[in-house]
């Protein structure tokens, strides 16, 4: 049986790169870009560090980062940078899946269906580089994960960090995420707090908890998720052309033209809609309301989120956007089609590798993030003994800055 | 306990002593603070501190000229931090002269030492103070006190006097070091302990120095016993790792 | 610990006639040298003409009570303070 090969290629903070490369002026400050609904979008590291994640409001972003320059994302070619980004890879795999800006799942069991494992791995290897090498041509610095399943690509992508790739032979896929931590999951934040709080911290401790009570506690979400955490997670790289979509109708009996109740219906639908989503830690990537009017008239509308969602809020302001745009002539609605478009895996709640509520030495690098934006970067050094018998005294020892995931030894 | 309250409470006992006899009520002063401490590795030291060595939530200021051993107290104090698993320390490099090579012969993991180069004393002060407030370090030394001069004095106050408040909410030993010219009347005030150090001869091999040996005076102990003279002995290749110093 | 001065902290240096060193000027303050303990030459690469450096290192103590390293470039002839124990 050919064993299967999933890779995660990301560019990290590709959304502030390409403001910056726009107004190279941006670099002086902290920056997080906003989308039309006055949501983060995307943050550049030192934002993000300061706690600016994608989904916070506008006013959330300016308390975390009180420097940040707050900005619409809009003002800059970012979905333009995507589309590059992904016509690069598109030659190197047929099957790919986007996962939100800058990030792409791609299918890379083709590359080396068969053969010993160590010709398979070196194939691999190559692929995986050259892979990278391609986006490194416009300029980013990619990251990229390889192993056999989704979940162990992705988190293997966030680890191998800038320029880098790490090719994980699937056997060891389970070992390797026993030691990563809980925020890799795409669960909700207050299951994160949760396990926090139960001083469940890795990937490993999760995966070993007993599954009904995984069930009972966290629901079928955090049931999936600890299948994921175990190694298990059989989910294909799913194309776009491809996802599934879920459609429901909901007919009036006699025309509604108030905007309040359509709206009220189409929430509750909606939340009904989502919960197997949620379940199944899946999203949708686009909304779309096939309105009858009482003439008779048909009027499509769509929307489609930056980053795919099953988020109550984000589909909420999506149908008040969506009946905003409708004409309506004084007609009321005789019935409406709700479709979910677009399903997709449901991105990690929060991408990092590290809690900042863990222990000492994350929440000391999360400060120093943020008094890095007031004091400068340089500010704060970790030494090493880069050459100890140096006979030049002043070249044993060398500082660099305190790298933002920096965990000393010891510590998950 | 306001003194008003205290007469009122001493007014009652001694009513109730007088009715009932001395031992139907009885006052205790309040146990003993259990100080956290940090061992300077020096064990006369230790002892002379009479609490196990510098304390952990409090403000130390180890004064001395150079080459008095000062800065090597400091880091031998700090390499004790580290022998608690995960602990973290800082050093606060105002004069910008930290020497990883000789802190890691001191003991030192480098991989846990947080070193600051702040641009001024401002900056340093309110860095410290962050710093302390999160309660993430085993101990910070703020290496340049003589830099505080040049900063604004009641700016420089008011950030210590901050400091010495916040620090007992932390399990974080704070260490100044301070050169004999450069003291500040209010560091000495806030600081809860005071030593001062000088070194009193050279320990030879030959020709070449092998180390140094000196006293350290207590000279403020507000936990403690002040007065104490011990000697202190630092020896390259002995209190100090490996040769080649 | 000793404090380092990566860049080395320029000094002026007081030489005898046969070339030993008797004062150095740092700090605003003169110092004079009280005994060498120490001195030792090194080369190091000499094949990265931006990297090399030909210095001796002259540990020593002063009258005043340091211990210092001092390192006299050999092309150049500047004197620098790189270490002080303390």
């Amino acid at each position: 049986m050919v064993e299967r090969q999933i890779a995660y290629l990301w560019v990290p903070y590709l959304g502030a790169h390409v403001a910056c490369r726009a107004e190279p002026k941006l670099v002086d400050r902290p920056l997080a870009l906003l989308d039309e609904h006055g949501r983060v979008l995307a943050a550049d590291p030192v934002a993000a560090r300061a706690g600016v994640a994608p989904g916070l409001t506008e006013r959330q972003a300016g308390a975390h980062c009180p420097d940040a320059a707050l900005l619409p994302a809009a003002r800059f070619p970012i979905w333009e940078a995507q589309e590059q980004f992904l016509a690069r890879i598109k030659g190197y795999t047929d099957r790919w899946q986007p996962d939100g800006l800058g990030r792409v799942y791609l299918d890379a069991t083709a590359v080396a269906p068969s053969g010993r494992p160590a010709a398979v791995e070196r194939e691999l290897l190559r692929w995986c580089q050259a892979v990278t090498a391609v986006v490194r041509v416009l300029g980013w610095q990619p990251a990229l994960g390889a192993t056999g399943s989704k979940f162990g690509a992705s988190v293997a992508g966030q680890v191998a960090w800038q320029n880098a790739v790490l090719l994980l032979v699937p056997a060891a896929q389970r070992d390797f995420l026993a030691g990563q931590p809980t925020t890799t999951l795409p669960l909700d934040a207050d299951a994160l707090t949760q396990l926090r709080h139960l001083g469940i911290r890795t990937l490993g401790q999760y995966a070993r908890l007993p599954a009904t009570g995984v069930l009972a506690r966290f629901g079928p979400a955090g049931r999936t998720a600890q299948r994921w955490a175990q190694g298990l997670d059989d989910r294909s790289v799913l194309p776009p052309w491809e996802s599934a979509e879920v459609a429901s109708r909901i007919e009036f009996e006699t025309p509604l033209a108030d905007r309040d109740r359509l709206l009220a219906a189409l929430i509750r639908r909606a939340d009904r809609l989502l919960v197997p989503l949620r379940d199944r830690l899946q999203a949708l990537a686009r909304l779309l309301l096939t309105i009858t009017r009482a003439d008779d008239r048909v009027i499509p509308v769509s929307h489609t989120f930056p980053v795919p969602t099953a988020a109550a809020e984000p589909v909420r302001l999506a149908l008040v956007s969506l009946l905003e745009r409708v004409t309506w002539d004084g007609q009321g609605a005789v019935e409406i089609t709700l479709t979910l478009a677009g399903i997709t895996d449901a991105p990690a709640q929060q991408l990092t590798l590290f809690d900042p509520q863990d222990d000492d030495g994350a929440r000391l690098s999360a400060l120093l993030a943020r008094l890095a934006a007031r004091f400068g970067a340089d500010a704060f050094r970790l030494a090493s003994l880069s050459d100890p018998d140096h006979l030049l005294l002043e070249r044993r020892a060398a500082f660099q800055p305190w790298p933002p995931w920096h965990r000393p030894p010891g510590q998950v | 306990m306001s003194s008003d309250r205290q007469r009122k409470l001493d007014a009652v006992v001694a009513r109730l002593q007088l009715q009932y006899g001395p031992r139907a009520i009885q006052k205790a002063a309040p146990a003993p603070e259990s100080i956290a401490y940090l061992s300077t590795t020096f064990p006369d030291l230790d002892t002379a501190l009479g609490i196990g060595g510098l304390p952990r939530g409090r403000i130390t200021e180890i004064v001395g000229p150079a080459t008095s051993g000062k800065v090597t107290l400091a880091a031998k104090t700090l390499s004790a931090a580290h022998a608690e698993r995960d602990a973290l320390v800082a050093w606060l490099d105002l004069p910008r002269t930290c020497d990883p090579d000789y802190l890691h012969r001191c003991g030192l993991d480098l991989d846990r030492l947080l070193v600051v180069r702040p641009r001024d004393a401002t900056d340093a002060l309110a860095i410290t103070l962050h710093l302390v407030e999160s309660n993430t370090l085993a101990a910070l030394v703020f290496d340049g006190t003589a830099q505080m001069a040049q900063a604004d004095p009641a700016s420089v106050a008011g950030s210590l006097e901050r400091l010495a408040t916040l620090v007992t909410q932390t399990h974080t030993a704070v260490i100044f070091l301070t050169e004999p010219h450069a003291t500040s009347q209010t560091l000495a005030h806030m600081a809860t302990v005071r030593l001062a150090l000088h070194r009193e001869q050279w320990l030879m091999r030959g020709n070449d120095v092998r180390g140094y040996a000196g006293q350290v005076e207590i000279l403020k102990h507000k936990l403690g016993r002040a007065g104490a003279v011990v000697p202190l002995r630092i020896l390259f290749n002995g209190t100090v790792r490996g040769a080649g110093l | 610990m000793t404090r380092l001065w990566p860049a080395g902290a320029p000094v002026q240096m007081a030489l005898d006639q046969a070339g030993a060193p008797q004062a150095f000027l740092w700090a605003g303050a003169w110092h004079p040298v009280a005994a060498i303990a120490n001195r030792w030459r090194v080369r190091a690469s000499w094949w990265a003409p931006d990297a090399e450096a030909w210095r001796e290192y002259v540990k020593l103590t002063t009258a005043d009570g340091l211990l210092c390293v001092l390192a006299h470039d050999l092309p150049g002839g500047a004197w620098r303070l790189v270490r002080l124990f303390d």
